[in-house]
């Protein structure tokens, strides 16, 4: 009786997991209809870190480094190339070990660890182009990274803080 | 630790980071601003050429990587074609300040307007911005 109750609960996160891994598929291509970005490298509006921190705080972390790994790499795929793969890559990872720790000691809620995501996911990209190109000019743009990071990583924190609870709705019914 | 706390510490978070960028901000705007005098085009890290922002200039760069048509025009410059796939360097501003560039990344291509401070010890200053 209990293992069919354990299997049950396991069929449904597999199955919400494909579905956060399709819509995150889905924000990262209305993503690339948006023009945000001022003109300066680097920045964008990273609405699928809004399912990430979701992920984060309803599945867990395993489940969200998954989630963010797959999306970049089928992103990459369908709507870039293996550079944007590498970009994102080091955004993502690096944006997410932040958000990891965050969530961790408590000290924030979500509109605070999706800032810091977006802060972080801003400055690993121009770490990584930095070493790519060989040139420290790409820093110049860190200022409006940061703001870049902090707005963004505000509103989606916002947004995540609002579909909280319909997540938990979720998680009781089937 | 409740809500009301985690909200404050929100707020924190994101004033620091706003001062922190507007710090970085003047003093690079205001403390090192200087216009440049000439740009310097660098792909794969290696310099492919430099050129004078004061005479109006259209510079085809073709390589391996791919093509690019850089524009000096009016003491600045700026990219007004790729064939790379986003196009993100034509949508840059144009840029005339010391320390500015235009990035290409998938062609691994550079412009970077040069200074004085620049040029004359382009390791140490270069790393500071």
């Amino acid at each position: 009786m209990q293992s069919e109750v354990n299997q049950r609960k396991k069929r449904k996160k597999t199955i919400y997991m494909g579905l956060f891994l399709a819509v995150a598929l889905l924000l990262s291509y209305i993503e690339t209809l948006i023009p945000f970005g001022f003109g300066i490298p680097g920045i964008k509006l990273g609405l699928t870190n809004l399912l990430v921190i979701l992920c984060l705080y309803h599945y867990g972390a395993k489940e969200a480094l998954g989630l963010n790994v797959m999306r970049i790499v089928l992103a990459g795929f369908l709507f870039g190339n293996l550079y944007s793969i590498l970009y994102s890559m080091a955004g993502g990872l690096c944006s997410f070990l932040v958000m990891w720790i965050a969530y961790k000691t408590g000290f924030l809620t979500e509109k605070g660890v999706s800032v810091l995501g977006g802060v972080f996911h801003n400055l690993g990209q121009i770490v990584v182009a930095a070493f790519v190109v060989q040139t420290p000019g790409v820093f110049y743009y860190v200022p409006w990274l940061l703001v870049a990071g902090v707005l963004t990583g505000w509103l989606l924190g916002f947004a995540a803080e609002i579909l909280s609870p319909y997540m938990k709705k979720i998680d009781r019914a089937l | 630790m409740n809500l009301k706390k985690k909200t404050k510490n929100d707020f924190v978070l994101a004033g620091l980071l706003l001062m922190a960028a507007l710090a970085f901000f003047l003093f690079q705007r205001f403390i090192f601003k200087e216009k440049g005098e000439s740009v310097t085009i660098t792909q794969d890290g290696t310099n492919i050429g430099q050129y004078s922002l004061q005479e109006n200039k259209t510079i085809p760069l073709e390589s391996q990587n791919g093509y690019n048509l850089l524009v000096i025009e009016d003491g600045s410059a700026r990219m007004v074609e790729a064939d790379c796939p986003d196009k993100l360097c034509v949508k840059q501003r144009r840029i005339s300040n010391a320390g500015e560039s235009l990035i290409c990344l998938p062609h691994k291509l550079i412009v970077t307007v040069d200074g004085n401070r620049q040029s004359k010890e382009p390791e140490v200053d270069s790393v500071t911005y």
